[in-house]
């Protein structure tokens, strides 16, 4: 079965929802991964120099832990399902081909997918939540800033994808 | 620790299950946002269709004390979330995915991560100073759609499943996966 490529996309998401029932039982929190990143810069920068008291307080929320191990679970999960089924990447995405301009150039995709990473990252924290976090639980769950925030996601990336379109197709 | 151990045995499936969906391909995430390829929105809204299922019964057999939810702040909810979105186009990635890219051997992940972690920084540097004061000036409380509309929660998650089964069964229809994964896997 893992050596398939790919499976129902209903089906993965699916078991993704199912994952609320150990988040909330076992970490007693909703699923999400963004708190992860400011927990590991927290201890990143620790290392350097007293850490914010923004970083900081993400250091020692309760069932943190929880949620650090999931982040780290997925790369894991990840690898070993592409093995499985031999899809192992070794080199960049090709989605430079899908964007126009100075991000339409191969040599330059660490430039955008920096760009992208501090986006989504800032927008996330600002929000309080990321796709995960507002986008499935919080919107499961009916909340109000949960569905403010996943819709403004889905409407600011289809709106900008559609400035940035490259021609073709 | 074992709260650790449990969280890395989860995300194992997790990650599992976002490398098998194919949803975290850059290039599917970024055509998702196109609307050329809806194996992302496919994705999502079945993981919201169960989660809200799942949830609920938890509740409603009293397992769980209270549902995790977050303040309505309205002006950083929505600024937060569009600026994750146009992320999303630059990176071809979300904070869950992107580690999924990195486990799979992108070396898109490598930047999307550095970026991240400047992203969280850049927060952290300019939350005091800056958003405080610009968007957490008021405190905001949670709120939940059946109370804004007076309606119960269980009829609301159970009319919005039905409606999502509808969208998810046309959308396979519409645009079927086998079509949609791509000669390589990573979307057509």
């Amino acid at each position: 079965m893992l050596n398939k490529p790919y499976w129902s996309p209903y089906l993965c998401g699916a078991i993704i929802g199912l994952l609320q029932v150990p988040a909330f039982m076992i970490g007693d929190q909703a699923l999400g991964t963004s708190s992860t990143y400011v927990y590991v810069v927290g201890q990143l920068t620790s290392l350097f120099n007293e850490v914010d008291p923004y970083l900081h307080r993400y250091m020692v929320k309760p069932g943190i832990t929880w949620q650090v191990g999931l982040v780290i679970g997925i790369i894991f999960g990840a690898w070993f399902s592409a093995k499985m089924s031999k899809t192992l990447r070794k080199d960049f995405s090709d989605i430079h081909k899908l964007h126009p301009g100075f991000m339409g150039v191969k040599n330059n995709r660490k430039y955008s997918a920096m760009i992208g990473g501090f986006l989504i990252l800032f927008g996330a924290r600002l929000a309080g939540g990321c796709t995960s976090g507002h986008g499935i639980s919080g919107v499961a769950q009916l909340s109000v800033s949960s569905i403010l925030a996943t819709v403004a996601m889905f409407a600011g990336g289809i709106l900008l994808a559609k400035i940035l379109k490259v021609g073709r197709d | 620790m074992t709260l650790t151990a449990y969280g890395l045995l989860f995300g194992f499936i997790f990650g599992i299950m976002l490398e098998k969906s194919r949803v975290f391909e850059p290039r599917i995430i970024l055509r998702q946002l196109q609307l050329k390829n809806f194996i992302m929105i496919k994705t999502f809204l079945s993981a919201v269709l169960v989660a809200s299922l799942s949830i609920y019964t938890m509740q409603e057999m009293g397992y769980i004390t209270g549902l995790h939810l977050k303040p309505v702040l309205i002006e950083a909810n929505i600024i937060g979330g569009l600026i994750l979105g146009f992320g999303m186009v630059f990176a071809g990635a979300c904070p869950g995915t992107v580690v999924a890219q990195l486990g799979v051997g992108y070396k898109d992940a490598y930047y999307t991560l550095i970026g991240a972690v400047l992203g969280v920084l850049g927060y952290s540097y300019a939350k005091e100073p800056f958003l405080d004061k610009w968007f957490y000036a008021e405190k905001g409380h949670t709120l939940t759609m059946d109370q804004v509309l007076g309606v119960d929660s269980g009829v609301l998650i159970a009319v919005r499943a039905g409606v999502l089964i509808v969208i998810l069964v046309w959308l396979e229809k519409k645009f079927p996966t086998d079509k949609e994964v791509g000669k390589n896997y990573s979307g057509n």
